[in-house]
């Protein structure tokens, strides 16, 4: 397990950012971990009102999934940096992403559908994050991205986890680099893998 | 203009991305056929008047780089430009794509900024600027 240095956090930071300043439409904030564990256990904020919609998330979101569970998306970076990458996002603001890119819909949004969003921010957000450590020259690679609800994949010790604020929910972002990147694929074979 | 355009990727969201940005960038008015890999994205460009594929390059079944190969090789198709939008591209693979005949490589995420300018350009080349 190697250490996750300035740069690299510099550069995970600004991909995210970027990421879903792009895809998403969404301005960004990064938290102290202190911040993010108050929003999270703040009443009201980012919980599931248990009826019709997500406290702090506007109306007109009717049709969004009445869950507030937790959508996770882990990638691997293979070659030549060895690490991982997990996104967890409330399945609310995942639903609001989807919204945002695919327009209201009348039915919830399918669990595949914001399983492939947030797959795809992962993909996009990792691809930026290895370029900007890398020679522009050298050839890469990434795992497929692996998605699930609940509990995400337990990372390597030593990995590392960042807080974002999208418009009151929280996304982390944990990563952990080392030349044993694999994360324990045999616990993720009952969920779905994105091919 | 481009009337008719192919996105093949295997993220339902990516093509959603990609119809978005060609939608802003002036294409509101075409007519979006989307393929989930490369094979998928074959047959309909055989069987279609499709005039633009923007495609993936990690893909099921058919990856974009087989795509671009048989599209280029095919009489039917070979004329029909190809943008790729990847994650994956650096400068060795993009010189790989644009010498097997892709117009261009773009690195997600892509914008509709990036992708107007791509097809300005493309729109200049005497063999489909009269699309």
């Amino acid at each position: 397990m190697s250490d996750i240095s300035r740069e690299m956090e510099a550069a995970l930071v600004d991909s995210v950012s970027r990421t879903m300043e792009d895809m998403a439409f969404e301005q960004i904030e990064q938290l102290s971990e202190a911040d993010a564990k108050a929003i999270l256990e703040a009443p009201q904020m980012g919980n599931f009102d248990g009826e019709n919609s997500y406290a702090g998330l506007g109306e007109g979101l009717m049709c969004l999934p009445q869950s507030n569970e937790q959508i996770w998306a882990a990638l691997n970076l293979i070659d030549p940096i060895q690490g991982e990458i997990i996104i967890e996002v409330p399945q609310g603001y995942a639903a609001m992403m989807t919204e945002s890119l695919f327009g209201p819909a009348d039915d919830p949004y399918a669990e595949d559908l914001l399983r492939d969003a947030l797959a795809e921010v992962l993909n996009t957000l990792a691809g930026l994050f290895v370029k900007a450590l890398i020679p522009s020259s050298r050839e890469y690679s990434l795992g497929f991205p692996a998605t699930g609800t609940g509990s995400s994949p337990n990372l390597q010790p030593g990995a590392k986890t960042w807080y974002f604020d999208l418009s009151g929910q929280i996304m982390t972002v944990t990563m952990s680099i080392g030349e044993f990147g694999e994360f324990n694929l045999g616990a993720v074979t009952q969920r779905e893998v994105i091919s | 203009m481009f009337q008719t355009i192919i996105i093949a990727d295997d993220s339902a969201t990516a093509r959603m991305v990609t119809k978005r940005c060609l939608e802003i960038a002036g294409y509101q008015q075409a007519i979006f056929l989307e393929a989930r890999n490369g094979a998928e994205a074959l047959e309909i460009a055989k069987k279609s008047a499709a005039d633009l594929l923007v495609t993936d390059l990690n893909m099921p079944e058919m990856d974009g780089t087989t795509l671009l190969k048989r599209i280029k090789a095919s009489p039917r198709t070979t004329d029909l430009p190809v943008l790729v939008v990847s994650s994956l591209s650096n400068p060795a693979k993009e010189a790989e794509l644009l010498a097997l005949g892709a117009f261009a490589v773009l690195s997600k995420p892509i914008s509709p900024a990036v992708i107007a300018g791509i097809l300005g350009k493309l729109m200049e080349q005497p063999q489909w600027g009269q699309l």
